[in-house]
């Protein structure tokens, strides 16, 4: 029953859990059919979403589960995680940067998608992933520097 | 590689994502199926616009997922009524439920959620307004007394609270009467409409009374005034793809609601939800026909009792031919404590012949101490879908209050399960009633396997708490849905 207090949920989200999703799975279509089940359930739950402490990232949390659900299902038929659209593939440092970015691991790669996607702060990927902070921030030290390792043989750049 | 250049490179990389917008709404397409899916895509027509909509775009109706609705979660199977149909949630949270009260099984248990979701019951078993529903939209079929009786039982003769804003669809529906009704007949506009005491604003539509069974493609164009209100939808039957079924191709139906209100939706007062209701009468009550012919009707008995009668059976019997189940509607009698008992082997004969079956579902967690199903085994017979279910109430139902009601019926028309069913219903009537249990669970396991537990939970089984002996059987507790 819908009661005082009861608010909309930000239409924003759904942006952000795009955004979000697309990063996990390789089919747009997935990425808008997860986001569009997490919506529904943010709706059935919005009382609960929206007296989260992070609303956004309560409504991330329920498009990572969606996503991850989607991405069982498509496992075999998936090209493999984070792959990005119709990204550029000019130049070979960005494709080994793509490859690099799917050989982290999967708790590694979300954390860079979503700082560098989202735009979350350490808190609100802590939050989401169940970590804290400092345990974030380490997290994404070592992608960083498993990216740097992979793309520094091939691209020296010049001193 | 410096940090600066790792960051660019990113940036460069996430650059399509971060423009990653969800598209516009343009083309939606559903499969409208009978008149229920009719008054679906109606109604989806009328809510999942998001903006206002110019006149000239057209909305085709055409495939069962919305697909190109972003963030619509829209998974009418229009049609299947035995299964149901999920809910439909739209963005700006309106929920659709097709298929609610009608005389189909499915059916009733929708309407039995719908209730819960517009009415509730004080625990001094007062009836007050969900204020979570303002928008009460159902299609009911214009068909035999029986659906009248349901609907006003279930809506009107108990809805007393005053709607904010209710359009009450209205399909006429021949039920084998050869009417003829231009294809969709704007019955109404009738504003402010009262039933039962409530105010609705109410938009009759009717359809063609021809050959309403069977798949309708259409296409259907809506058209919205500028404001974003809607104005007309137009429907156009593309073809039929069953022959014996013929739909005149092209036909154009169109209605339109000019008593809808005069503000567009977006309007609607802050802290409102809209609760939709979409049902149709069609295809579960042709489907749910028992061995006599006769619709299976629901019932809707005072004290919170959604009752579902497979057929003629109003009364039963067991064995000795005692009657254990006095004259359904409206109340029962208490169920005798024989046929509380779980897992106890209980095969009844009705006063009609047929013979049903008391099985129990055994105990699935600690919430839910052990369920049983009432099924009829005699009534189901070749070509017939198989139902589960019944219930009976016991003396203290009228405490319970209707939101944790939950009654469904599944046919799972599953080979295995049919087997086993069959061979419980043989066994029954072979009168070795210990054999036809096991049978008839292994049914029951049978449709568990082959739609995994979630799954045939989702579809819904009718849970019952079996409390003890002296208090009967009790539907409990709401559905589990995931």
């Amino acid at each position: 029953m819908r009661q005082d207090g009861d608010g909309e949920l930000p239409e924003a989200w759904l942006t952000d859990g795009l955004r979000f999703a697309s990063a996990r799975l390789a089919s747009r279509e997935d990425a808008e059919d997860a986001v569009a089940e997490a919506w529904a359930q943010a709706h059935r739950q919005r009382r609960r979403v929206l007296a989260a402490t992070e609303p956004r990232i309560y409504f991330l949390g329920i498009v990572r589960q969606r996503a991850a659900r989607k991405a069982r299902r498509r496992k075999a038929a998936e090209p493999g995680p984070f792959v990005v659209g119709p990204f550029d593939t000019a130049t070979a440092e960005r494709m080994d940067l793509a490859c690099a970015l799917g050989a982290l691991p999967e708790d590694q790669r979300e954390a860079v998608v979503l700082k560098h996607v989202l735009g979350c702060s350490l808190e609100e990927i802590g939050q989401l992933q169940g970590r804290s902070p400092e345990a974030v921030s380490s997290l994404l030290q070592r992608a960083r520097a498993r990216l740097k390792a992979e793309l520094t043989p091939h691209h020296q750049e010049t001193p | 590689m410096t940090e600066e250049r790792l960051d660019t490179l990113l940036q460069e990389h996430f650059a399509p994502l971060r423009m990653a917008r969800p598209p516009a709404p343009r083309r939606w397409r559903a499969w409208a199926v009978g008149a229920g899916g009719i008054a679906c895509a109606a109604a989806a027509l009328l809510l999942f616009v998001p903006r206002p909509l110019s006149a000239q775009e057209v909305l085709d109706l055409g495939d069962a997922r919305l697909r190109d609705v972003p963030y619509v979660e829209i998974r009418m199977r229009l049609g299947d009524a035995p299964f149901g149909e999920p809910d439909v949630l739209t963005p700006n949270g309106w929920l659709i439920r097709n298929d609610v009260g009608g005389s189909g099984l499915a059916e009733q248990t929708k309407a039995a959620k719908a209730l819960r979701r517009i009415m509730l019951r004080t625990a001094e078993g007062e009836w007050i307004y969900n204020p979570g529903a303002d928008f009460l939209l159902f299609s009911k079929g214009v068909r035999p007394l029986e659906n009248d009786q349901v609907f006003s039982k279930l809506f009107m003769e108990h809805y007393t609270m005053p709607i904010e804003f209710g359009l009450l669809v209205t399909e006429a529906q021949a039920n084998g009467v050869e009417r003829q009704v231009s294809p969709f007949e704007a019955a109404g506009p009738v504003e402010n409409e009262r039933i039962g005491g409530v105010s609705y604003r109410v938009l009759k539509l009717r359809t063609n009374a021809e050959k309403t069974r069977g798949f309708r493609p259409m296409t259907a164009r809506a058209l919205f005034h500028s404001d974003g209100r809607p104005h007309s939808v137009e429907f156009e039957f593309v073809n039929s793809p069953e022959p014996e079924q013929p739909v005149r191709p092209n036909t154009r139906i169109e209605f339109s609601y000019p008593a809808l209100p005069d503000k567009p939706f977006a309007d609607f007062p802050q802290g409102r939800r809209p609760n939709l209701n979409v049902n149709s009468a069609l295809g579960g009550a042709e489907e749910a026909r028992s061995a006599s012919g006769a619709p299976c009707l629901p019932e809707w008995a005072p004290g919170g009792t959604v009752l579902l009668n497979c057929g003629p059976v109003r009364t039963l019997q067991d064995a000795a031919g005692q009657r254990v189940h006095s004259q359904a509607i409206p109340g029962f009698a208490p169920m005798p404590p024989h046929i509380t008992r779980a897992g106890a082997t209980q095969v009844f004969r009705d006063d009609q012949g047929g013979v049903w079956y008391v099985g129990s579902l055994g105990r699935r967690s600690h919430e839910l101490p052990s369920l049983a199903l009432l099924f009829p085994i005699e009534p189901v017979k070749t070509g017939e879908p198989t139902f589960w279910g019944l219930k009976p109430m016991g003396p203290k139902s009228p405490a319970i209050a209707p939101e944790a009601l939950q009654v469904h019926l599944v046919s799972p028309k599953l080979p295995g399960h049919q087997f086993w069913l069959l061979k419980a219903r043989s066994e029954a009537i072979a009168g070795r009633a210990e054999k036809a249990r096991t049978a008839a669970d292994r049914a029951l396991e049978m449709a568990r396997s082959e739609l995994g537990t979630d799954e045939m939970y989702r579809r819904t089984f009718i849970r019952w708490r079996i409390l003890p002996p002296e208090d009967g059987i009790v539907i409990w507790p709401p559905l589990v849905r995931r």
